[in-house]
């Protein structure tokens, strides 16, 4: 039963057919694991959390930089020194008290993401490197967890759900990462910084619907985003049978650190 | 209004939006809908003006029947809505 407070500040999406009452408590209930508290999580974070998703877990080893700034929006210049995940923790307590927050403070890896996110509806990448993207994807597949994807450098982006057998997963699209070196990460190649807010609120739109069961998923279906043209363009994509970890006959069948080695560059 | 006009239509649910101003009064009757089977009929008081004027269109763009729109003279207008579909 909604609250006379909360009927005013669900009013929008409560006149919503496709939302309304009950979709607005179901967001209550809902639980979302959200990997990074940078670019793509700080309006994942602040959006899912004015949804009112009731519980909001929060991965992320960083201190909050002078550099973040320009796009981390969830953060701001006093917050420099702190943990990301305490900083958006501290933004989301004062946005919506019908939120809790749940942090964890450090990097994704083979033995800690397992227990985490089989305590999740589903999960949302906002991670900024290869080895967390793969280890989050095969662990989604693994636990059968619904995986919101982002992507973003320079002024290009991607964004997709991957849920096999319904349409691939990750892995299915790009088997292996790329090789060490070959693509710049975002703090040598820059980023425009209005586009991890676009495609960070393509990924969150994406996780309400999800959760709501309305509208057409973004599923079988790369969205890619231009934003220097200002073009978007959708590339089909299916689930290739032959894949490592979504496939008939998955070679990776639980989550081991080898896997997910550190091919990110040195310097960063 | 006339009380045997009411009674032709037993409204299931009962709701006061006469101290809500919009777009709240459609959200609380919507609601109230919410916890209503198909069919179900709900009376709604609402004011005279903006209220009176949006909600029950509103509600009939929705797919509501409104049944009846009746007002006592005072500012208050009691309206029956029956809920259509939902479930």
């Amino acid at each position: 039963m909604l609250s006379n407070d909360q009927i005013f500040r669900y009013s929008r999406h409560i006149l919503l057919p496709e939302i309304g009452g009950k979709g607005q408590e179901i967001l209550l209930d809902a639980k979302v694991l959200i990997i990074g508290a940078g670019g793509l999580g700080s309006p994942v974070a602040q959006y899912i959390a004015a949804a009112g998703v009731g519980y909001i877990g929060i991965m992320d080893g960083d201190n909050v930089d002078l550099s973040n700034l320009q796009r981390q929006i969830i953060h701001n210049t006093a917050d420099i020194g702190k943990l990301k995940v305490e900083s958006a923790k501290e933004k989301i307590n004062l946005l919506n008290p019908d939120v809790s927050v749940k942090v964890y403070p450090f990097v994704a890896n083979a033995e800690n993401i397992g227990p985490i996110i089989h305590c999740y509806d589903l999960v949302i990448d906002c991670c900024d490197n290869f080895p967390t993207r793969y280890l989050v994807n095969d662990a989604a597949v693994l636990f059968n967890k619904p995986y919101f994807y982002g992507g973003v450098l320079r002024f290009d982006g991607q964004a997709a759900v991957f849920y096999p057998p319904n349409g691939p997963c990750y892995r299915c699209i790009f088997p292996e990462a790329p090789i060490h070196g070959s693509i710049p990460s975002c703090q040598q190649a820059g980023v425009f910084n209005v586009l991890p807010g676009i495609i960070g609120l393509i990924q969150a739109a994406e996780a309400l619907k999800w959760l709501l069961g309305t509208g057409d998923p973004l599923l079988g279906r790369l969205l890619v985003f231009d934003a220097y043209n200002m073009e978007f363009r959708e590339i089909k994509v299916n689930r290739r049978l032959s894949c490592a970890v979504c496939g008939d006959n998955p070679v990776i069948t639980k989550l081991s650190a080898e896997n997910y080695m550190d091919f990110t560059c040195d310097d960063e | 209004m006339h009380i045997t006009e009411v009674l032709t239509i037993q409204p299931k649910a009962y709701l006061d939006i006469t101290s809500d101003s919009c777009p709240i009064t459609l959200v609380k009757v919507l609601l109230a809908l919410d916890s209503l089977a198909s069919g179900d009929v709900l009376e709604v008081h609402l004011s005279a003006g903006s209220a009176s004027k949006n909600v029950p269109r509103s509600l009939s763009g929705g797919g509501h029947i409104i049944h009846s729109m009746n007002t006592s003279g005072d500012g208050i207008y009691i309206m029956l809505v029956e809920k259509q579909g939902g479930d």
